[in-house]
């Protein structure tokens, strides 16, 4: 008996009614609206520019009152969905070494001695 | 290689006058199976009508830099997958779940009247796939409910052809076992 015999194909699972025909247009009104919010992205990020290079012609008089206020500018910007994740990756120097802090966090961690492919596949 | 069709939805959208008919015809063409191949995954229907809609985003976002060296088909099925496969493990971690608690909450909502039309073959079927690694599990549907060749899921999940035959032979012992001891 061949696998396809043994395992019959599951039945799909059943979208509510209508769904695809509203589907195409839902998908457009997120583009469109992805769209108008993105030049507020760049505006933000300019904004943050002006700030820290305004910031930085008075870093040596109070450097750590500098950078606890352009910390909370920063945090201003996320927690309001100005910047989304994706902003802030694109606007680091090492958008990769933020990742792995990440995954480093919240990843459990594998044993040492799998392969790669034995961590994902088996 | 991009089909006939293919190529005719990538002149509409490559043309800045007629990108969204373009598109829209590229949704119209892939959503049913990309709908599928998602849901398939993650089984409830609003987290894959919401990895849908953001397949379809992406796309649109990077379609300019798609050269059909792969179909059209190829291309959205990766990104698809990539979105669930993320959503997953993204999933799992958000919620501190161990991995046999996530498969718990998965298989009971298999449970839930009207999810499987009462077949108790694909209950059971359905629930032995939740024990396997969620790339194990992707590699079984594109190959055996797909109906996709070694050189596509290769493709897809940019995984070589060797290993995927290994995974999917892993899979079927696998499920063989769990069934049987059912």
């Amino acid at each position: 008996m061949t696998t396809m015999q043994k395992f019959p194909k599951s039945h799909d699972f059943n979208p509510p009614e209508d769904y695809f025909e509203n589907l195409p247009e839902e998908i457009m009104s997120v583009i469109g609206s992805k769209k108008k919010t993105h030049w507020l992205a760049y505006a933000a990020a300019a904004a943050v520019f002006i700030l820290v290079f305004g910031l930085g012609q008075s870093y040596y008089t109070a450097p750590q009152n500098n950078e606890l206020i352009l910390d909370q500018q920063i945090d201003l910007f996320i927690d309001s969905q100005y910047w989304t994740a994706e902003d802030v990756l694109n606007m680091s120097d090492d958008p990769d070494a933020i990742l792995d802090d990440i995954i480093d966090e919240e990843l459990f961690v594998a044993d040492d001695s799998w392969t790669e492919d034995q961590q994902i596949w088996y | 290689m991009t089909n006939k069709g293919d190529q005719e939805i990538l002149e509409l959208i490559h043309n800045p006058k007629s990108r969204e008919i373009g598109f829209r015809a590229l949704i119209l063409a892939y959503q049913k199976r990309v709908y599928r191949v998602i849901r398939r995954m993650v089984l409830i229907h609003e987290d894959a009508d919401d990895l849908t809609q953001d397949t379809f985003v992406k796309a649109h976002k990077h379609i300019a830099r798609f050269h059909g060296n792969s179909s059209l088909f190829t291309w959205l099925y990766r990104i698809a997958t990539n979105e669930a496969l993320t959503f997953l493990a993204q999933k799992k971690k958000r919620h501190f779940f161990s991995i046999n608690d996530h498969q718990e909450k998965m298989a009971s909502f298999l449970d839930q009247p009207g999810t499987l039309n009462g077949d108790q073959i694909q209950l059971l079927l359905q629930k032995s796939l939740l024990k396997l690694p969620d790339k194990q599990r992707l590699v079984f549907h594109l190959k055996c409910q797909e109906d996709l060749t070694y050189e596509q899921i290769s493709e897809i999940t940019g995984t070589s052809i060797g290993a995927l035959k290994a995974s999917y032979h892993h899979a079927v012992k696998k499920i063989e076992k769990s069934l049987s001891e059912e």
